[in-house]
């Protein structure tokens, strides 16, 4: 097999999962609207798997880009199109995806970072009346600890 | 390939792991008040690493179980000190009660009741004609028994609710070991829980409060559970042995068995109820036997006396209070409440203007002499006659306008067959003034029948000074004790029992606080650590969330090539 074709195989793989990963997308930001922690994580769980898989295909693509044009970074445009036609095919089918998977993975993103200062928020909820926020007495009871107040306020 | 498939969820199971251990984290934040609850752990292991051509690459963490955080050892010294406290608390909540009743603390009014009495009889002495002392004294006498009676009556009624207890706490132990055994059931069906070891110790927790058990906890997850210091078992894996209750509300002694085994000296609250109940040395059946023992002792002194004296206006006929089943049995085997001695039994008749008529005396062996032959030997005095009626001795002056005295008794047949008696009654459930007293006072004997010319002096009251001077007579506990110093000694017993009670209650709070810091330690949820641990897992949450802006990166890279 030519260098062009491995690399329109990695091409197609890697098309292959960021339909799988708008999918999950998608199964994650009703998780997430739903505040379903459990599904979220599941999710999360998946979508590592599916970056460490995508980490790989991009590194054999960046390997075989280099093998066949000599520069890391070249463009595909680059790359001669196989006798199949199947480069072209690939690179269209990405076109088609990313576009669609970067929106949705903003979306998600945001979604995400507003789950996680909803956490940080009853983290501090729980900090403030449980934890932190405590002292002991002199005789060794756990009190609650009185915020500082000055000319009356606290 | 396999290699690589490991590799790639390597993040996933770390992940797994993470929100295990924050759902379990914010399941003991969540539980923190719950008593019973045991704090819980993820216990993370490092997953196997694989070895690819590169070199050998860790796969993360997993969860390998979900554990509580229980010592056994501690838990055994709970139950222990637990049980130890509930033996004692039960002891003493009945004992407070009894001081209360007759302690030193108490409200005393059995004692203002006894001073009352012999405060009468000296009102008596001082005024023998008087139909007003006469009268304040069956008031007195009758307030001194319904005090008696009413302490014995409230007595009876600790025994019937200690046993009343004693059952509802059984039927309590049983379906406490029954919920035990279906728990054990479901263990054995599954796999550990920590909520359902959690209910097992609460379970176990309860049982020895209430009857004192030892518990062993199996390979299997199961909890086997032995009454405390018996081998008898309550609960073996999904079997129970019921704990049964036998005796009667009041008297006699209750009897607690496990599948037919009686328990010798059970431990917790049923233990500590069932030896007040049985207890001859400081439990209820004690303090009865005591007050028992005063009341007898006072009716037979005063009575004493009382028999052998003579009213303003004497009877025709006297007839006892006491009765006698077999009216043939010799008098010490008749099952008389006191025993007469060898004696003589003097019997005076005077006509109705009270002028002597005649009297005689009748030598008594109660070894050979039965009811019947006694009411023979009365009735061939001279002017007397005697009989049997109902088991109760009657003696009647022959001629009916005559009456009858009595004087002196040497043989205390008269106190033994209640004839002539101030009080009826023969111990603290039944003492009374004779209703023929209440309805004719001037039948008191304040007075003692000269048996010749001179019958009874105007304002005689030699029997009104002899019956006051019982109240400053050593005539109780073998002769050592006044009735009030009598009084005194028992509720002083009672103060001893209920301080010592109290004492050991507060030893076993002290001892099963020590050992609840313990637990809390081992067990108990500490909302800082939680929070700290809570803080891990978010970082870990955090890291993990960083995955989805890489994603970001990659398709921006793809993108710029495309």
């Amino acid at each position: 097999m030519s260098a062009s074709a491995s690399l329109a195989e990695v091409l197609d793989r890697e098309a292959d999962l960021y339909e799988d990963l708008l999918r999950l997308l998608h199964e994650e930001e009703a998780a997430l609207i739903a505040g379903n922690t459990r599904a979220v994580g599941d999710c999360l769980a998946r979508t590592e798997t599916l970056v460490l898989q995508l980490r790989l295909l991009e590194n054999s693509r960046e390997t075989l880009v280099t093998q066949i044009t000599g520069r890391r970074k070249a463009r595909l445009a680059e790359v001669p199109e196989t006798a199949a036609g199947s480069l072209g095919r690939a690179r269209a089918r990405l076109e088609t995806t990313l576009p669609t998977v970067d929106v949705m993975n903003r979306r998600v993103t945001a979604l995400l970072q507003r789950a996680l200062r909803l956490f940080d928020t009853t983290l501090d909820l729980i900090r403030d009346a449980a934890g932190l926020n405590h002292q002991y007495t002199a005789a060794g009871a756990l009190t609650r600890g009185a915020h500082s107040v000055i000319d009356g306020r606290a | 390939m396999s290699g690589l498939f490991q590799l790639i969820g390597a993040g996933a199971r770390s992940m797994g792991a993470a929100q295990l251990a924050q759902a379990t984290v914010g399941n003991n934040a969540a539980n923190a008040s719950t008593p019973g609850y045991s704090r819980r752990r993820v216990n993370l292991v490092e997953a196997p690493s694989v070895k690819l051509a590169g070199g050998v690459f860790g796969t993360g963490v997993s969860a390998a179980s979900v554990v509580r955080l229980r010592s056994a050892f501690i838990d055994s010294q709970r139950r222990a000190d637990s049980q130890e406290l509930n033996y004692s608390q039960a002891q003493s909540r009945l004992l407070d009660q009894l001081d209360s009743l007759l302690g030193p603390t108490g409200d005393n009014g059995l004692g203002n009741a006894l001073n009352g009495l012999f405060g009468a009889f000296g009102d008596l002495a001082s005024h023998p004609e008087d139909a007003a002392a006469r009268q304040a004294l069956v008031g007195q006498g009758q307030g001194f028994a319904d005090a008696v009676r009413q302490t014995r009556d409230r007595l009876d009624r600790m025994e019937s609710d200690a046993f009343d207890t004693i059952g509802i706490r059984v039927a309590e132990v049983n379906s406490t070991a029954q919920r035990l055994a279906e728990i054990n059931r479901q263990t054995l069906a599954g796999s550990p829980d920590p909520s359902l070891q959690d209910e097992q110790d609460r379970l176990v927790d309860r049982l020895g409060e209430l009857i004192g058990v030892r518990a062993t906890t199996r390979s299997d997850g199961t909890v086997q559970v032995v009454v405390d210091g018996t081998g008898l078992q309550l609960v073996d894996g999904a079997q129970t042995t019921a704990l049964s209750v036998t005796g009667t509300p009041t008297g006699g002694t209750v009897s607690l068995t496990v599948g037919g085994t009686t328990l010798v000296n059970p431990r917790g609250e049923i233990g500590g109820l069932a030896h007040m109940r049985n207890s001859s040395v400081d439990g209820l059946p004690a303090a009865i036997n005591t007050l028992d023992s005063f009341a007898s002792g006072v009716i037979a002194a005063v009575n004493r006396v009382h028999a052998s004296g003579s009213g303003l206006t004497l009877a025709q006929s006297v007839t006892g209070s006491v009765s006698v089943a077999n009216p043939a049995a010799t008098l010490n085997s008749a099952g008389l409440w006191m025993t007469p001695t060898s004696g003589t039994l003097n019997i005076g008749v005077f006509d109705a203007s009270g002028n002597f008529v005649s009297s005689g005396s009748v030598a008594v062996d109660p070894s050979t002499m039965s009811l019947n032959s006694l009411a023979t030997a009365i009735g061939a005095l001279p002017n007397t006659s005697a009989s049997v009626v109902g088991g109760r001795l009657v003696i009647s002056a022959t001629n009916p306008a005559n009456r009858i005295a009595f004087g002196p008794d040497s043989s205390d047949s008269l106190v033994a067959l209640g004839v002539n008696g101030f009080f009826t009654g023969t111990d603290a459930a039944s003492i009374q003034v004779s209703s023929t007293l209440q309805a004719t006072p001037d039948l008191i004997a304040a007075a003692r029948a000269n048996f010749n010319a001179s019958g009874i002096g105007a304002g005689d009251n030699r029997n009104a000074i002899a019956l006051a001077a019982l109240g400053t007579t050593r005539f109780l506990a073998g002769g050592t004790q006044t009735p009030d110093e009598a009084l005194g000694a028992f509720g002083a017993d009672i103060g001893t029992w209920a301080r010592s009670a109290s004492t050991r209650t507060s030893t076993q709070q002290a001892l099963l606080d020590a050992a609840d810091a313990q637990l809390q330690q081992e067990s108990g949820v500490n909302l800082d650590e939680e929070l700290a641990d809570m803080v891990k897992y978010q970082h870990a949450y955090e890291a993990s969330a960083k995955y989805i802006s890489t994603v970001n990166s990659m398709i921006d890279s793809l993108m710029g090539i495309l």
